[in-house]
């Protein structure tokens, strides 16, 4: 897959699975936003959560690279590498801004 | 005796509680689930979890670790320590690494773990063991407290039943009674006509104990005794039950003992001062049952008319 490409998920082809996809894309771009907010604010705490949210769902969704991207910046956040979580959540917010249902 | 607890395991539906802090996990599972047969229930936090497992009784609970009002750990600790939820099985279901984490889990008494991302194959087919597990131990539970001639509760379940109605009934101000019975001259059938005829007489009375009103419930007390408890029950209402019974079993035609009649004498008592605890209440039937094994058998007397 190109790094810049758009990413499906890989229930693309499971038409009942369409709406969940369709919601979940949906939501990605505030909840990642709503991430690096956090991590901003100091709130580091509900930033971790909401990561850690993101990274077990993603695959259940059928994006595993979500999954992979949520799990590093939880980890920075878990680590208080508060500077590399900053870096992984816009990471997260740009791998995201790909995602397409 | 409600027939309906001697049901044994089915493939009915079984209930499921999800309790997780992502709207996007529940939106998964319910989907994911939708065709397997499950009633499925979901839970946003920990407290709103607990308490709803208290109220759903579910047959399995997915449990988060990581949630913001309470961890996984604490939410399974304060499970095990309810009596009411204590049964209930449960699966983390998370996104944890740790393998500690998986360990403690267990330890706590978790019957499994699953991780998130979850696979769905691998999630529903550990769902169906729990459950499945779960409604063999139930069953088995259930076997311990059952007489193995009659089909009848045991003693243990009575004693164990009985403190529970008590208890409902002071709290909420229910009249519970109960009765106490015992075949009449039972040795004398027993020694005389062989103890399959015996065994048939017991028999036959624990089915007319047990095939009355279904919130009544009858157990084999011992040897040819029975207990039945009957909540919400006055002890008047109590004495034309136990009636009833008396005038069903002394109706019986033995086919091999033509002209035989079997009968049963019976005490009855009811939740009341000075029967206020099932001790209490056990001893006053046993009085009242001796009343009528003095007064010529075959009757039912009522112990505060004693």
């Amino acid at each position: 897959m190109p790094d810049e490409g758009p990413i499906t998920s890989e229930f693309a082809n499971d038409p009942d699975m369409a709406i969940l996809i369709a919601e979940f894309v949906a939501s990605l771009p505030k909840h990642t936003h709503t991430i690096l907010e956090r991590i901003e604010q100091g709130a580091n705490e509900q930033a971790r959560t909401m990561a850690h949210q993101l990274k077990g769902a993603g695959g259940g969704y059928g994006f595993p690279l979500v999954t992979d991207a949520a799990r590093v910046v939880e980890l920075a956040i878990r680590e208080k590498r508060m500077d590399d979580a900053r870096t992984a959540a816009k990471a997260l917010i740009t791998l995201c801004a790909r995602v397409v249902s | 005796m409600n027939s309906h607890d001697h049901m044994p395991p089915t493939t009915a539906t079984a209930r499921l509680l999800a309790i997780d802090d992502s709207e996007l996990i529940h939106r998964l599972l319910k989907f994911r689930l939708q065709h397997e047969r499950l009633e499925i229930h979901g839970a946003i936090n920990a407290r709103e979890g607990l308490a709803m497992a208290r109220e759903l009784q579910p047959d399995v609970i997915l449990l988060d670790i990581d949630m913001e009002d309470m961890n996984g750990f604490d939410v399974l600790t304060t499970l095990k320590n309810d009596p009411l939820t204590q049964d209930i099985a449960v699966i983390f279901i998370s996104g944890t690494e740790e393998a500690m984490d998986k360990v403690r889990a267990l330890d706590q008494g978790a019957v499994d773990f699953v991780s998130k991302p979850f696979e769905v194959v691998e999630l529903k087919a550990r769902l169906r063991t729990a459950i499945r597990s779960q409604r063999l131990m139930k069953m088995l539970a259930q076997k311990a407290q059952i007489d193995g001639l009659t089909g009848l509760w045991n003693r243990a379940y009575m004693n164990q039943r009985l403190a529970a109605e008590v208890d409902e009934a002071r709290r909420h101000g229910q009249p519970l009674s109960i009765i106490l019975c015992d075949i009449d001259r039972f040795k004398h059938h027993n020694d005389h006509f062989g103890h399959p005829f015996g065994d048939l007489v017991i028999e036959r009375f624990a089915q007319i104990l047990s095939s009355g009103r279904s919130s009544d419930v009858a157990c084999r007390y011992g040897g040819e005794e029975f207990c039945v408890l009957l909540p919400s029950t006055t002890a008047v209402e109590a004495e034309e039950v136990a009636n009833r019974c008396r005038e069903q079993l002394e109706r019986i035609t033995w086919s091999d003992h033509p002209g035989l009649m079997v009968t049963a004498s019976f005490g009855v008592t009811d939740f009341g001062p000075g029967r206020d605890t099932a001790e209490l209440m056990l001893k006053s039937a046993d009085t009242a049952l001796y009343q009528a094994k003095q007064d010529g058998r075959n009757r039912v007397v009522v112990s505060s008319l004693v």
